[in-house]
């Protein structure tokens, strides 16, 4: 292992390239949810490793010690997420939001986060397999040069390409190409999540512009290709306390979603009953409806009337075809053509060289008419619904080639396993949901001998393998036409297409309606199927970071569940964590309960992404697997559910216990030009007070505007070596996450209000934890920060004892991962990795204002506001996270402080917290 | 015997002249009667040694998480133990000290024993802020030392005074302990049969002869230590209070708790001297030495420091109920009624119900209820600091942050290896040691022979 | 056992002569001994060959400081590019020393291993000389911006033949400076020169520069501008 410490430059061949390390064994599993711990003797005291190894010709591009920063692109959902990597000698180990792109606006989410990880995870498969035995691509290319003979003697019948939908120019100019030079073969799609285009034409909305919005079961905030820039457009409308801009929300929604947890206006209803509301808003005649919905829907259609063309509703990518027309009809109706629109559609689900879904490619194994079946970056054996029952279906191929970061549920079946590039290994491009082109490029070669999906359809094509830089630049030098290299410079320093560049608007069939949902079948209860707010459809099962990562409402992590209203429960006579067997449609699976606090009652939610078996060492059997409930593809709900208690009993594993805040005056609320609590006194102090000669930082979390959507977590994880703990030891209480985002419920059903209360260390003026160490290692800055010596603490735990807010975190064991895994490699080189038995807790990045205030000074300025921002800071995408001077009157941290209604946690402890917090925001209509 | 009034009751059997109260006494080490006996307690007592150090060197090994506490409970076993055993230990120097300034001739025959006692429990005390580190390889950290990094301790933690108010303590008891064993060490050497056992009591009684100017020194240093060690009852346990009563945590922070805890600290050793007398007596034929008159007296001790703790108790509940401080009068009902109160209440009939009994006298006179009540004591003495710690922890200011504490097998090990440890040393103290002062009993025999 | 213990005759003494005599001493060397252990050990840990000052580590090539930077006179820069820019001063890649080395001493035995390390692509590895527990953040770049010249802390590097270390570099010296930086400071253009020797009036100078560099020493001291 080379040292990744700036003190000394890393081995110029990164080791985990050069030699990866065996598989991580599965005895031990702290071991393996060390796929997030550290670099080994970091924190220690002992003398570090005494080598030196400088380059023998040094890159020009970089300063040993100094981080590199390069614009790239995440696929999300087949959608870009504009992206700018940090880089610590040639090591990708952060990522932000690119300012530049338009659906990232330099913030990012829990997922995009923890990607990185994945880059570096052990379980990633390393090298070709043939029939489970390791193997080689020259094996394979010559396998392949045979069998390409015979396909192209047929012009390609009998080939068959399964891929999930994308938005790649690149990729998908492969794959045309490729079906000119083979036109009988064909080319399949299959994606578990939603689709985002209707009948050739994709919905967008300027979430900004609206002063009303009503969703219907659509979590916009969080779960949308366009999430980070709805969710910024969304915030700005309700900082500050909204002023006169405050907009509002109506969330009509079966499950409480991160959206609804924003909403002004909240109504849990079952999809079924979603018709008859629909109807009510439409019409007006509310007899017959229940009080709650009856209210709901005269209050929003008043409201609707009220705010004419300024009125945005949305309907979630889950809803069904009814739901999509009545949201575009009352968008038309209300004028509101400028807020919301159909663009094109972009995903390639509707490309007309597709020959369908999952469905049509079991069809045609069944009848024989695939030899050659090349699965591309996709899953279907775990994603695929069992009714296609594609696991028996592969075996109808007499030639089955998967092409996948892991050797998963699928590659294990196929006859050929090939190790997918991750996208930070690999060249690309792709389309923002809004039509934004972005390049996506590599900051690392291949750590292990792999390919991208375009590529790989180049090779297959043409029997050779050509490099994705080629490929790509082949699509855009097209496109550009003259003075490319030029152009294409700046786009890889922008990392966006800025300059007008268009690529002709990909061919899309107005066919490809959704699939039709399950009919509702009388009585039974609701049984809804959505991906998982951490893992998705299963593809982040083994990122130890999502899988530690609180569910937001249920803070359940390492599993999946079964979640239920309270009062469902109850009927039920379960309690959380009983085990039931939920069966539906002849299928049948047993889970454990969670109560799900504002859910409609007689609807059973699952998640997908649990149960796997092939997903690596962190995944594999975390929960159940909720794809064997599904009836179809891209059916998102079932009727007539049956429930029967087995009297098991699991233990479910939840990071916060208690959701009620007894009175006490954590999270405030207020209302638009609402009277905020007085503030309050200064209570004076025994101690002098500090000298704040110079800055003085500190934190401000507007409520109104934060959504709780966990980014902040995960970014602070990546950001300062923040380790997993695993299953056992989040039971305890021993999840070691620097900022938690604490849940609070208040009221229920209709009524229910939610607040989502992010906690890092409040850095307070007189902080407890300080007056009680008895080795000085957690002392005040001159600047106000509450720093953590790691190497001088002793680990009495007596801080984190006096910590009011408990925001201290401590290594009971030691969390690093094995000295030989690859993880090391995603280490921040600027934070000490913390040993076994040492306090730690949020610095407000220290690191980062070292680096800043350090590059300030030796260019001879005084630091800027802004030049800080700390990783959550960084990755909200609702801005409502701002750090900053205190000493300075113009800050922005300070601005936001002197905004009525600035609070701070506990103050009557006298503890002066820096971090303080804005009132969140109800914004409800006016009685009519 | 049963006297007119228990005052001019006498503290020991009459019937004893000076050779007696030596060979009753010396011959327990001596001739070491009941020698199965005491090697069966002996070897019970080994297991117990025997957990302790494969529990420490898991721990150590495996690290403090192989203890039950997390966040927010980040304090457990380890904490309840140390304040236990120091608790313990004051019965030894109270006895020792404070009764010798205060003219109580009946703490003669038990006072040696005592002082084994605090000095074997401040031991096992002493353990568990050293174990209870995360990173126990630089405990010296919290010692004032010239180190390269130019940092001393923070002296505003309570922790710190620890080090220094337990090292003091355990320093003066021994030496106070050591010295008083000075002339019975010459008896003993001068009654041990074999030479090599003569030469080896000889060498501790560093020449002992007995002469006018030994008895003159030993007198006045007996007496100063005597003084120097009556302040370290008050201020070892006080300061041991502080460790919570500093922190702002509600059910911590509460002025009562350095009265409260010495009181309480004096309460649990003068039941665990019941426990451990009312055996040693039986089974060494001392109730000449050890009399009823000592149990009483002992019983309306641990009968009035039974109040102290009952008012800590009360005052604790009425001050969170008088400030109307939310999380103040939280942790309070939390205590009574929330996850952890069945120790609360079985901790109050143990502290506060039991005692009660023992106002009447026939009670105290009756031995075999006096040790199952110093029994019940001890146990109620160990729930109430586990009450303090862990319902005081688990649900603090954040309710998001609450959580939940249970002891671990290795807890269980380390707690139940003290207990071994602290017996074992009172074994071989028993077997190689007179365990109670010839010297002062036959100063007591002597002055009452001048009386009549 | 029921054997009596003996009354009289009194017993032949139990110590000879000179016993008492030899027991004072056995106890006084008993508190000698525990005293001498304990400086020995306090003693172990300031002593160089703990704290490695003024040792030499063996390094794969021969090479001379005080031929290079004392008789040539190469600027500490050439071969330590990144020391004005980065956290780390930077170690010339083999290519810097092929820079003159491709045309002298091409073939001498000395230079054998960089030859060797430009021909297969093989970093040299050298040993570190002033090297810093992990958990301690020093940046280069910032001492050299403020004045602090590579010699104040590398000692002579011009007089060496083999690079030694020169100071403690322990956490006490680091502060001792933090707290006082005025002895060391140095005007921005003496910042590099090897035989750099503090004029009489350093103190005045350096108070001075403080105030010109915007030092601010209550900052120095914080724990974060070191540890993270």
């Amino acid at each position: 292992m080379p040292p990744l410490n700036p003190l000394r430059p890393a081995d110029e061949f990164p080791a985990g390239a050069s030699d990866p390390p065996d598989a991580i064994g599965r005895r031990d599993f702290l071991r393996l949810a060390g796929a997030s711990a550290a670099l080994a003797g970091l924190s220690g005291c002992g003398p570090p490793a005494k080598t030196l190894a400088p380059y023998v010709v040094q890159p020009e591009s970089i300063i040993p010690g100094k981080a590199a920063y390069y614009a790239t692109a995440m696929p999300w959902e087949g959608y870009a997420r504009g992206l700018v990597a940090e880089a610590h000698e040639g090591r990708p180990t952060k990522l932000e939001g690119n300012p530049e792109a338009a659906e990232s606006l330099g913030a990012t989410d829990a997922q995009t986060q923890a990607s990185v990880l994945s880059l570096y995870d052990p379980d990633r498969s390393r090298s070709p397999r043939r029939g489970g035995f390791p193997a080689s691509w020259d094996a394979f290319e010559a396998e392949w040069g045979a069998r390409r003979q015979a396909l192209a003697a047929k012009g390609g019948a009998g080939l068959a390409l399964l891929a999930e939908p994308t938005t790649s120019p690149t990729f998908r100019r492969e794959m045309r190409r490729l079906l000119e030079r083979l036109p009988r073969a064909r080319w399949y799609q299959h994606t578990a999540l939603a689709r985002y285009d209707r009948n050739g034409r994709q919905a967008d909305a300027a979430v900004g512009e609206a002063d009303l919005i009503f969703a219907i079961g659509s979590d916009f905030l969080i779960s949308h290709p366009a999430a980070l820039r709805y969710a910024r457009d969304f915030a700005r409308r309700r900082r500050s306390r909204g002023g006169a801009r405050a907009n509002r929300l109506y969330v009509a929604e079966a499950a409480l979603t991160v959206t609804g947890s924003m909403a002004d206006h909240r109504l849990p209803i079952l999809p079924g009953r979603l018709a008859a509301l629909l109807a009510a808003i439409d019409g007006g005649e509310t007899a017959g409806l229940p009080a709650a919905e009856r209210e709901f829907a005269s209050r929003l259609r008043a409201d609707l009337a009220r705010h004419g063309g300024r009125a945005l509703c949305l309907a979630g990518p889950e809803q069904e075809g009814h739901v999509q027309e009545w949201a575009a009809k009352c968008n038309a109706r209300s004028g509101s053509a400028r807020l919301a629109w159909d663009g094109p559609a972009l995903r390639s689900d509707a490309d007309p060289g597709s020959a369908g879904g999952l469905r049509e490619l079991a069809g045609a194994l069944e009848a024989g008419e695939v030899s050659d079946l090349v699965i591309l970056g996709c899953n279907p054996v775990y994603t695929g619904a069992p009714g296609a029952d594609f696991a028996e279906r592969l075996a109808d191929a007499a030639f089955t080639v998967h092409l996948g970061s892991y050797a998963d549920e699928t590659g294990v079946l196929c006859g050929w396993h090939l190790p997918e590039s991750h996208y930070l290994e690999a060249w690309g491009d792709l389309l923002g949901y809004g039509g934004q082109a972005l390049i996506q490029q590599p900051l690392i070669d291949p750590l292990y001998s792999s390919r991208s999906a375009a590529e790989m359809v180049r090779f297959l094509a043409d029997g050779m393998a050509a490099p994705g830089y080629d490929l790509v630049r082949e699509t855009w030098r097209a496109a550009a036409g003259k003075d490319f290299e030029g152009r294409w410079a700046g786009w890889l320093n922008r990392g966006v297409v800025d300059d007008g560049t268009r690529l002709p608007a990909p061919p899309v069939s107005a066919a490809g309606g959704r699939p039709e949902q399950a009919a509702p079948a009388g009585g039974g209860l609701t049984l809804l199927f959505r991906p998982d707010p951490n893992l998705g459809d299963g593809r982040w099962s083994n990122n130890a970071w999502l899988q530690e990562l609180p569910r937001p409402f249920t803070t359940l992590v390492w599993d999946n569940a079964a979640c239920l209203s309270p009062d469902l429960a109850g009927r039920l006579g379960v309690r959380e964590g009983d085990v039931i067997e939920l069966s539906c449609g002849g299928r049948r699976i047993s889970a454990p309960v969670a109560l799900a606090r504002g859910q409609a009652d007689g609807c059973v939610v699952v998640h997908f992404g649990g149960g796997r078996t092939a997903a690596g060492g962190v995944g594999n059997g975390r929960g159940f697997d909720a794809y064997r409930l599904r009836p179809g593809e891209g059916v998102w709900r079932a009727e007539g559910l049956e429930i029967r208690p087995t009297g098991a009993w699991q233990r479910l594993v939840f990071t916060q216990h208690h959701f009620a805040m007894d009175g006490r005056d954590l999270a405030r609320w207020t209302e638009p030009g609402g009277r905020a609590a007085p503030a309050e006194p200064d209570r004076g102090s025994l101690f002098p007070p500090w000298p704040r000669p110079g800055h003085a930082w500190a934190m401000s979390i507007d409520l109104a505007s934060c959504i709780g959507c966990n980014a902040c977590v995960a970014a602070c994880q990546a950001e300062n070596n923040i380790p997993v703990v695993g299953p056992e030891e989040a039971f305890r209480g021993r999840e070691m996450h620097w900022i938690r985002i604490a849940r609070y419920f208040e009221g229920e059903g209709s009524g229910l209000r939610v607040a989502a209360l992010p906690l890092p260390c409040m850095h307070c003026e007189n902080a407890p934890c300080e007056l009680v160490c008895p080795v000085g290692a957690t002392v005040h800055s001159s600047e106000g920060l509450n720093q953590m010596i790691y190497n001088r603490c002793v680990g009495t735990r007596y801080c984190s004892n006096n910590c009011p807010y408990k925001v201290r975190r401590f290594n009971f064991f030691d969390y690093r991962a094995p000295a030989d895994s690859p993880v090391h490699l995603q280490q921040n080189p600027n934070v000490t990795v913390r040993q076994r038995g040492v306090m730690e807790k949020c610095t407000y990045c220290v690191q980062r204002i070292d680096e800043a205030r350090i590059a300030a000074e030796v260019a001879g300025r005084a630091l800027r506001d802004g030049d800080i921002r700390t990783a959550c800071q960084q990755a909200c995408p609702a801005e409502a996270i701002v750090f900053g001077d205190l000493a300075d009157p113009q800050s922005a941290v300070s601005r936001r402080k002197r905004e009525e209604g600035d609070y701070g946690l506990l103050t009557d402890l006298n503890t002066r917290p820096r971090t303080t917090y804005l009132p969140k925001l109800s914004n409800p209509a006016p009685l009519a | 015997m049963n006297p007119a009034s228990p005052i001019d009751e006498p503290v020991y059997d009459h019937a004893l002249d000076l050779a007696g109260v030596d060979e009753g006494i010396s011959r327990v080490p001596l001739q070491a009667p009941h020698k199965r006996l005491w090697l069966a307690g002996f070897a019970v007592a080994f297991l117990g040694v025997c957990s302790l150090f494969s529990g420490v060197a898991w721990l150590l090994f495996r690290g403090i998480g192989t203890w039950g506490i997390d966040i927010p409970v980040a304090w457990g076993f380890a904490i309840v133990n140390f304040v236990w055993w120091i608790g313990i230990g004051h019965a030894g120097t109270f006895i020792s000290a404070f009764l010798l300034l205060l003219h109580q001739s009946w703490r003669t025959s038990i006072n040696r024993f005592t002082e084994a006692m605090t000095l074997f429990a401040v031991a096992c005390a002493a353990l568990f802020p050293l174990l209870h580190l995360g990173r126990p390889q630089y405990f010296y950290w919290l010692l004032p030392y010239p180190d390269t990094m130019g940092l001393w301790p923070q002296f505003r933690s309570p922790l710190v005074w620890d080090v220094f108010a337990v090292s003091t303590y355990f320093m003066v008891s021994l030496v106070f302990w050591y010295a008083g064993l000075l002339p019975d060490l010459a008896t003993m050497r001068d009654r041990a049969g074999p030479r090599w056992k003569r030469r080896a009591y000889g060498l501790l009684a560093l020449g002992w002869r007995g002469d006018a100017r030994h008895w003159v020194h030993y007198e006045r240093m007996y007496v100063v230590l005597a003084g120097l060690a009556t302040p370290l009852v008050i201020s070892v346990h006080s300061i041991v209070g502080l460790d919570f009563a500093a922190a702002q945590l509600p059910g911590w922070h509460s002025t009562i708790f350095p009265p409260y805890f010495v009181g309480g600290a004096i309460f649990s050793g003068f039941a665990m001297v019941l426990t451990l007398v009312i055996p040693l007596r039986k089974v060494y034929r001392l109730e000449g030495f050890i009399t009823d008159r000592h149990l009483d007296l002992m019983a309306k001790v641990m009968m009035t420091t039974g109040w102290v703790v009952a008012y800590g108790y009360f005052a604790e509940a009425f001050t969170a109920w008088w400030s109307r401080d939310q999380f103040e009068m939280f942790s309070q009902t939390n205590r009574l009624l929330g996850p952890y109160a069945r120790f609360f209440w079985i901790m109050l009939i143990c502290n506060v119900g039991v005692p009660q009994l023992l106002w009447c006298a026939r009670l105290r006179r009756n031995v075999p209820f006096l040790f199952v009540a110093s029994l019940l004591v001890n146990l109620g003495m160990w729930l109430e600091r586990y009450v303090i710690v862990v319902t005081s922890l688990h649900r603090d200011f954040m309710p998001s942050s609450w959580g939940w504490y249970r002891g671990t097998r290795v807890d269980w090990a380390v707690f139940v290896g003290t207990l071994g440890l602290f017996l074992a040393l009172l074994f071989l103290f028993v077997r190689l040691l007179p365990a109670i002062s010839m010297t002062e009993m036959k100063m007591l025999v002597t002055r009452k022979g001048k009386v009549q | 056992m029921s054997e009596p213990a003996p009354q009289r005759p009194p017993p032949a003494p139990l110590f000879g002569a000179g016993g008492t005599a030899l027991y004072r001493a056995a106890l006084g060397v008993v508190a000698l001994s525990l005293l001498g252990a304990a400086t020995a050990v306090f003693a172990y840990f300031h002593a160089p060959w703990w704290t490695r000052v003024g040792y030499a580590e063996d390094q794969p090539v021969l090479f001379s400081h005080r031929h290079h930077v004392g008789e040539l006179h190469i600027d500490c820069r050439f071969c330590h590019s990144s020391v004005e820019h980065s956290a780390f001063a930077g170690l010339p890649p083999t290519e810097t020393c092929l820079t003159c080395h491709s045309q002298v001493f091409t073939d001498t035995a000395m230079l054998r291993p960089v030859v060797a390390s430009a021909e297969r692509g093989r970093p040299l590895r050298w040993q570190a000389v002033t090297r810093l527990p992990d958990h301690v953040y020093f940046d280069h770049s910032i001492h050299i911006a403020k004045g602090v010249g590579c010699t104040t802390c590398h000692g002579e590097v011009g007089q060496m033949a083999l690079l030694a270390k020169a100071e403690r570099v322990d956490m006490r010296w680091c502060v001792d400076c933090h707290r006082n930086p005025a002895r060391a400071l140095r005007p921005r253009d003496e910042v590099f020169e090897a035989d750099w020797h503090p004029p009489a009036d350093q103190e005045q100078r350096g108070r001075a520069l403080m105030a010109a560099y915007h030092i601010n020493t209550t900052f120095l001291t914080d724990c974060n501008t070191c540890h993270r």
